[in-house]
């Protein structure tokens, strides 16, 4: 039982889809490590991510041989071929790893740790030993004077065909274990062979009608039905309780009082944005879902707010309102003195340098950085300058043209007016690593 | 007999209502004080994961 092929939702243990749960039974390991092993490789570039909707997708629940991407997209799907499925997964993990992999907080640590973990904790641990428990059977063979007298369970009701036959089968062990014993004692290489299991079909000339009745009934694979499979387990629902079903039309009922409050107030004059309406919807969500801690979760509650947060993260994100914590600096010289050797610097936000009112009383340089957000810097009138740029990702503009836009960006601009004689030139060396660059006069 | 919970709603509860709030401050009131967010953030989700992890303990 060690392939992930035979691994099965749980259907009891069961936190979001029951997969953890599942994958801690078909390994035999605690489901809170589990559960935490999935959130770090959720960390490292979203792969958990990927796999954990992959598992839910592909992975019926336990007592059920249907995955739910049957469900989804048709009975079809069970006869693609295994392999196009591994295939599907390792492309979406390394496109989720391409996008998000770059911010992701702990890189792919995670992943290669709990990879290690389990290769050589749990994996080699089970497969790269032979197993101890099993003795082999030339050290049960030598040692035969240490065998015990062997307690056989007695069925305590009236006799049966079955128990009859049970019995004559133990005491024919029996027999066996002991000349297996006389055996070793006598001989210095014992060879020995099981005696022939009792025929199926005794011979028409057999004189005891019962032991023929015993025989064909050993015959049979299952004669008295004792190792019918069990029917399965129906799946746990997640939460079909009254109280349950009550929160969420408690939560369904505030929420649209909620948009129409904002709705009749954006329509007195209040501005309320997108994002607004949004994250009040996610607030009723996610107090019903605190309320859900005590009354049960109503079907349904989780991936609407799941949706929804998402939804907002986005939407705030694009909004004005994120603009605001962008540091913005402001730096103005006037001498060649005052310039930074060491230029400026801002890792997030706008860099806006007033160069307009330097007195170039010789040649200078400039430089100045940005991480992620824009630099712009004012030059003089009456100076030659000379602009350097470089930009991993974004769009150069200068003097109301753009230049470049897109990534790796790199690239010299001369200055538009012509020279005079006489003039200073200065030079400007920027960089952003994302963003835009903007130089005007 | 003893009371169990939900433990799954009360993180994403936690969890959204917090997003909700904050979305909202961004939206109507003004800028987030993200310095404090920096510290605040990554304590409550380490409050939030502990809180989970006992009330999973206790409920098994």
């Amino acid at each position: 039982m060690s392939s992930i092929w035979t691994i099965r939702r749980s259907a009891t243990d069961v936190k979001l889809t029951g997969l953890c749960g599942g994958v801690a039974q078909h390994w035999g390991i605690d489901p809170v490590l589990v559960r935490v092993g999935w959130v770090l490789l959720a960390l490292s570039g979203g792969l958990g991510l990927v796999l954990y909707v992959a598992g839910w997708l592909l992975i019926p629940v336990e007592g059920s041989d249907k995955a739910l991407a049957e469900d989804l997209f048709g009975e079809s799907v069970r006869r693609w071929p295994r392999e196009l499925w591994i295939t599907l997964v390792v492309v979406a993990s390394l496109v989720m790893l391409t996008i998000f992999g770059w911010f992701s907080p702990f890189g792919f640590g995670p992943a290669i740790v709990i990879a290690v973990i389990w290769y050589f904790g749990f994996y080699k641990g089970r497969h790269g030993k032979p197993d101890r428990t099993t003795p082999p059977a030339a050290s049960a063979e030598t040692e035969p004077a240490q065998l015990s007298e062997p307690q056989f369970v007695r069925h305590p009701g009236p006799a049966t065909p079955f128990t009859e036959a049970a019995e004559a089968w133990q005491r024919r062990v029996e027999e066996h274990r002991r000349q297996v014993a006389a055996d070793n004692q006598t001989a210095a290489t014992p060879t020995h062979h099981w005696p022939a299991p009792p025929a199926a079909n005794l011979s028409p000339s057999t004189p005891d009608a019962e032991a023929a009745e015993h025989s064909a009934f050993l015959a049979e694979p299952d004669p008295v039905g004792i190792y019918a499979e069990p029917p399965p387990a129906p799946p746990v629902k997640m939460s079909g309780t009254k109280s349950a079903k009550r929160l969420r039309l408690v939560s369904l009922i505030v929420l649209g009082l909620t948009l129409t409050g904002l709705g009749i107030a954006q329509a007195v004059g209040v501005a309320i944005p997108l994002a607004g309406y949004l994250a009040a919807a996610l607030l009723v969500i996610g107090v019903t879902l605190l309320a859900a801690t005590w009354f049960g979760m109503a079907r349904g509650l989780l991936p609407v707010g799941v949706l929804l947060a998402a939804a907002v993260l986005i939407v705030t994100a694009a909004g004005p309102a994120l603009r605001v914590p962008f540091a913005t600096s402001h730096h103005a010289y006037m001498t060649v003195a005052e310039l930074p050797t060491a230029g400026d610097f801002e890792d997030f936000g706008e860099l806006s340098v007033d160069l307009s009112q330097l007195a170039l009383s010789s040649d200078a340089s400039y430089s100045a950085h940005v991480d992620v957000g824009r630099l712009d810097v004012t030059v003089p009138k009456d100076a030659n300058v000379v602009l350097n740029y470089t930009a991993d990702m974004g769009a150069v503009r200068a003097y109301g043209d753009e230049v470049q836009a897109g990534p790796e960006l790199t690239g010299q601009i001369k200055d538009p007016q012509p020279a005079q004689p006489g003039q200073r030139t200065l030079t400007l060396n920027l960089s952003v690593d994302a963003g835009n660059i903007q130089v005007q006069r | 007999m003893r009371k169990t919970y939900d433990v799954v709603a009360l993180i994403f509860g936690l969890l959204f209502s917090c997003v909700a709030l904050g979305s909202l401050w961004l939206t109507f009131i003004g800028p987030l004080n993200w310095q404090v967010i920096r510290i605040v953030a990554p304590m409550g989700l380490v409050a939030v994961g502990v809180l989970g992890l006992v009330l999973s303990r206790n409920h098994q």
